[in-house]
């Protein structure tokens, strides 16, 4: 197992309506806005931004949407070890400033059991913890028409030359309302279980459950892997890979 | 000169049968004697039966594997005992078991474990994606494919051999297996689950230190949909291991969706319970059917609770909106079926109107209206 800086992790769900901080240093490390325009280009349109409550407190954090009716997050936007379950899940898809492709309240959640396990037995931001940071929410409707995001639990696509990219609703050092994205250097490399790390980019507070897209031999984008964890100083970034228990999970309990 | 070739011969024939038995694991000196539990760090006691003595060489000498998969069975023992074995020796074994005439496969199973020799495999108890387990010992791997050949096969041989295991406590993985498959041929047999289930509760030598097995095991408990448990899981959350805390958490949380009304009932009757934890106790009520009367009746109590904050209530309140499940590979129950959102929203949506027209929680008549128009899409 590699050494990970633990106490440098942190989940990266964001307090919206805080004002946005000075970037750190302008850098190719660090996102940036990708522009109405992109923002609203396929498969970028499948990704939005979460806007939930937990406890007394209101968060936002991202999602793609990977089957009709469905999101794919992190679990940590979604549950608690003191406030449980979030509630009033909001999915803005597509936003952009004030306006979004669509919107939508989440009627169901589904957490993986091992996130809470570890999360209690260790801690919210332990490895252990983001290793299982997977979850998923059902709409009423379809939230895209019917579209998807491609997806693809294949580690492979993580490791190799491939170009990547990560992306969300950064709200740290930027409003949250506008989707960033931030394209790694290295490959990511694993850390513990399903939690890879990566030492040439960071993401923002509020880019939790982003998806990180990675692109196949024929040029492809395929979602493989979610956005958990991030340090800034020295950057880095964990996900959450795409793994067969991943995939066995959205086809189960996604609609 | 001809006794002398005899002799020769004889010798050799007995270095020959020797050789033989040591390489079918019939050698005590590769023997590791059973042990209780996989990584339970030695706190029970192992049980002499079945446990081949020092002294029983010369029987072993005369026990040569009886089938083809005995053999396959000692040869994946003798991997272990020498640490070579890898999980693609695992994988092939379960596949070539299962693969097999059922009735030889059983036999040669229920053969090896009368023995009572085992060997760890290196792995954690836990299960896969898709069910696969991943067993500590040859003995557990072994007993879960009986129980899969007697489930896909409708015969009663892992049930058998399941109570035979229960009758005892040597090992807590075993007996979590042994559960599993008595609930397997005999989904009926709750009583006797629930029995056995608070059995394993009980002993204090597992309790101390809960294997995987025993930790997975609390999904009986869900699958029983005994509240009677309830009282159980709620005091073992204060338990001093931190594993069986945790166990017992997702037990109560699981056994909550699998049985609401009792759960309900039970943290009505004993508000000290999850008081520390809010917002959790909420969503416990948050799982409650408002189609059925008394589930209602349960969660009304709750919303005119005087010592439930209003924060709390609120809580629920939202949460009713949004169902929320944890998900997870468990040892026996299945994924809960499909949820009707649709008829679930309605049903709640009416009893919304109902209390709002009623003024029945007049603290909460804000939450109410908001809850009304979300679920009515106003």
């Amino acid at each position: 197992m590699k050494p990970v800086p633990l106490l440098a992790l942190l989940a990266l769900c964001a307090a919206p309506f805080a004002s946005a901080a000075e970037a750190p240093v302008a850098s190719a490390a660090y996102p940036q806005e990708t522009g109405t325009a992109l923002a609203r280009t396929f498969p970028f349109s499948m990704v939005g931004q979460l806007h939930f409550g937990n406890g007394e407190a209101w968060f936002t954090g991202s999602g793609t949407v990977v089957r009709p009716r469905s999101v794919l997050t992190a679990a940590h936007n979604l549950w608690d070890a003191d406030g449980g379950f979030s509630t009033e899940i909001l999915f803005r898809r597509g936003l952009a400033g004030r306006s979004a492709l669509s919107t939508q309240y989440a009627s169901r959640i589904y957490v993986l059991s091992g996130y809470r396990e570890n999360a209690r037995r260790f801690q919210l931001s332990d490895p252990r913890a983001f290793s299982y940071d997977t979850g998923g929410l059902v709409f009423r409707d379809p939230v895209a028409g019917g579209s998807t995001a491609g997806w693809w639990a294949n580690p492979a696509l993580l490791t190799g030359a491939a170009p990547l990219l990560a992306l969300g609703f950064g709200g740290e050092f930027h409003s949250g309302d506008d989707l960033l994205s931030v394209a790694p250097t290295t490959p990511f490399a694993p850390v513990v279980g399903a939690f890879w790390d990566n030492f040439s980019i960071y993401c923002e507070s509020g880019m939790s459950g982003g998806p990180v897209f990675a692109r196949d031999a024929d040029g492809k984008l395929y979602l493989s892997g979610i956005v958990v964890a991030g340090s800034n100083e020295p950057p880095s970034t964990g996900i959450r890979i795409l793994d067969r228990a991943a995939a066995d999970f959205i086809r189960q309990y996604l609609k | 000169m001809e006794n002398r070739t005899r002799l020769l011969i004889v010798l050799g024939s007995l270095a020959l049968a020797v050789a033989l038995v040591f390489l079918l694991g019939g050698s005590t000196s590769v023997t590791v004697p059973r042990t209780p539990t996989a990584g339970s760090g030695g706190t029970s006691t192992p049980s002499p039966v079945g446990i081949p003595s020092p002294g029983t060489r010369s029987g072993a000498l005369k026990k040569t594997p009886s089938s083809p998969l005995a053999a396959t069975l000692e040869k994946l023992l003798i991997l272990l005992q020498t640490g070579t074995a890898t999980d693609s020796d695992l994988e092939a074994l379960k596949r070539t078991l299962l693969a097999a005439d059922p009735a030889l496969a059983t036999t040669a199973i229920r053969e090896f474990l009368a023995t009572g020799r085992d060997a760890r495999t290196g792995l954690d108890f836990a299960l896969r994606p898709g069910g696969d387990l991943a067993a500590p010992t040859l003995r557990v791997l072994l007993m879960d494919v009986l129980g899969r050949i007697a489930k896909r096969d409708g015969t009663d041989a892992a049930a058998k051999l399941a109570r035979e295991t229960l009758d005892k406590k040597d090992s807590a993985d075993e007996w979590a297996i042994a559960l599993r498959n008595v609930a397997w041929h005999a989904p009926a047999s709750t009583s006797y689950l629930a029995t056995k289930a608070r059995e394993m509760l009980a002993y204090a030598p597992w309790r101390a230190a809960p294997t995987g097995g025993m930790l997975e095991a609390f999904d009986v408990i869900v699958f029983t949909k005994d509240a009677s448990f309830t009282a159980d899981l709620a005091g073992a959350q204060t338990d001093p291991n931190e594993q069986l805390r945790h166990a017992a958490e997702v037990a109560l949380d699981r056994l909550a969706a699998a049985s609401p009304l009792d759960v309900m009932t039970y943290l009505n009757t004993h508000p000290a319970t999850l008081a520390e934890r809010p917002m959790l106790r909420a969503d416990y009520f948050a799982k409650g059917d408002l189609a059925v009367p008394g589930q209602k009746t349960a969660l009304e109590y709750y919303l005119g609770r005087p010592d439930v904050a209003v924060a709390e209530k609120t809580k629920l309140l939202k949460a009713l909106a949004t169902p929320a499940s944890f998900v997870s590979e468990n040892l026996l129950t299945a994924p809960p079926p499909e949820p009707d959102d649709a008829s679930r929203e309605r049903i709640i949506l009416a009893a919304t109107r109902e209390w709002l027209t009623g003024n029945r929680f007049p603290q909460l008549q804000s939450q109410l209206l908001s809850l009304q128009r979300r679920l009515a899409r106003e």
